[in-house]
């Protein structure tokens, strides 16, 4: 069946439910798990990376805390697959768009399913679809598997 | 894992995809299948043409016409999943919508995910989701898998 399921999270309590369902799959399939986290890129152009831009905020602050909530978010991710012994690999993605770099990241990694909560961080309660769901599953050429 | 595997179909050749990625998953995971088929309920000739019903067949007509269609199109699921050696139960229900038929026997059945198609009858193109499929997404607590 799925030999290489990709795991997007952005580390909201939302998504932990796709990365537990995910993380189980794979190990009920004998495959391979990836993370990825979708990072906005930097908005601050040319500046210096040590001038504050905004609110006495350098874009060096701006990175720290993003790849900071990158790492947290992926280190959940790790840390399912390696109490369930499930190999795991994982990456931050740069993209503007949270479903493109999950898509780009999946075709570049050759997963063969996606796993994914329901809603993210962006979530306007129970009734609809996320928004970035939503777009993955319009747009995936692979298998998604959606979780509540 | 999962247990047991909803599999909605609607007989057309997309949804034909969601019946394969469902039973090869079963057979993967070592669960049973339940496919299901809805029947849209009968509308009298003065509704012809609405909801893509054809009008004008009698009663007894459009019910003998309907379950020869769900017989053939749950027929195609038990014969590929007998070929996988999974479990196979069939069950076709009336619901003027397919998603809330879905939706139901995943509860009366007590079934533990859904696997269907991205499209099935009224399928647009690879662009967008089909709106049954999309429904299914939006209301169900079970994990959906969307296959392409």
């Amino acid at each position: 069946m799925f030999r290489h399921i990709l795991i997007p999270t952005d580390g909201s309590p939302l998504s932990v439910r796709g990365v537990l369902t995910g993380v189980n799959l794979a190990r009920a399939l004998g495959a391979r798990v990836s993370g990825v986290h979708v990072m906005p890129p930097r908005p601050f152009g040319d500046f210096d990376e040590n001038t504050p831009v905004y609110a006495g905020l350098t874009p060096r602050d701006w990175r720290e805390h993003h790849e900071k909530a990158a790492r947290q978010a992926l280190a959940a991710v790790e840390r399912e697959a390696r109490a369930a012994k499930v190999p795991c690999s994982s990456g931050i993605v740069r993209d503007v768009l949270a479903w493109k770099g999950i898509l780009r990241f999946a075709r570049a990694n050759k997963c063969d399913a996606i796993v994914l909560g329901s809603h993210g961080r962006g979530a306007l309660g129970g009734l609809i679809l996320g928004n970035e769901t939503q777009h993955v599953l319009a747009r995936s050429k692979i298998p998604v598997l959606v979780v509540r | 894992m999962f247990k047991h595997i909803l599999i909605p179909t609607d007989g057309s050749t997309l949804s034909r995809k969601g019946v394969k990625a469902g039973i090869r998953l079963a057979k993967a995971l070592g669960a049973r299948v339940t496919a299901l088929h809805v029947i849209p309920p009968y509308l009298p000739v003065m509704y012809a043409g609405l909801d893509g019903h054809v009008g004008g067949a009698a009663r007894r007509t459009f019910k003998s016409n309907s379950e020869r269609a769900a017989r053939l199109a749950l027929a195609v699921a038990e014969k590929e999943a007998r070929a996988a050696g999974v479990r196979c139960t069939t069950r076709f229900t009336t619901d003027p919508e397919p998603w809330g038929g879905i939706l139901r026997t995943a509860r009366v059945a007590k079934c533990d995910a859904i696997v269907m198609a991205s499209h099935g009858r009224s399928g647009l193109g690879g662009l967008l989701l089909g709106s049954e499929t999309q429904r299914v997404l939006a209301r169900s607590k079970l994990p959906v898998l969307v296959a392409r």
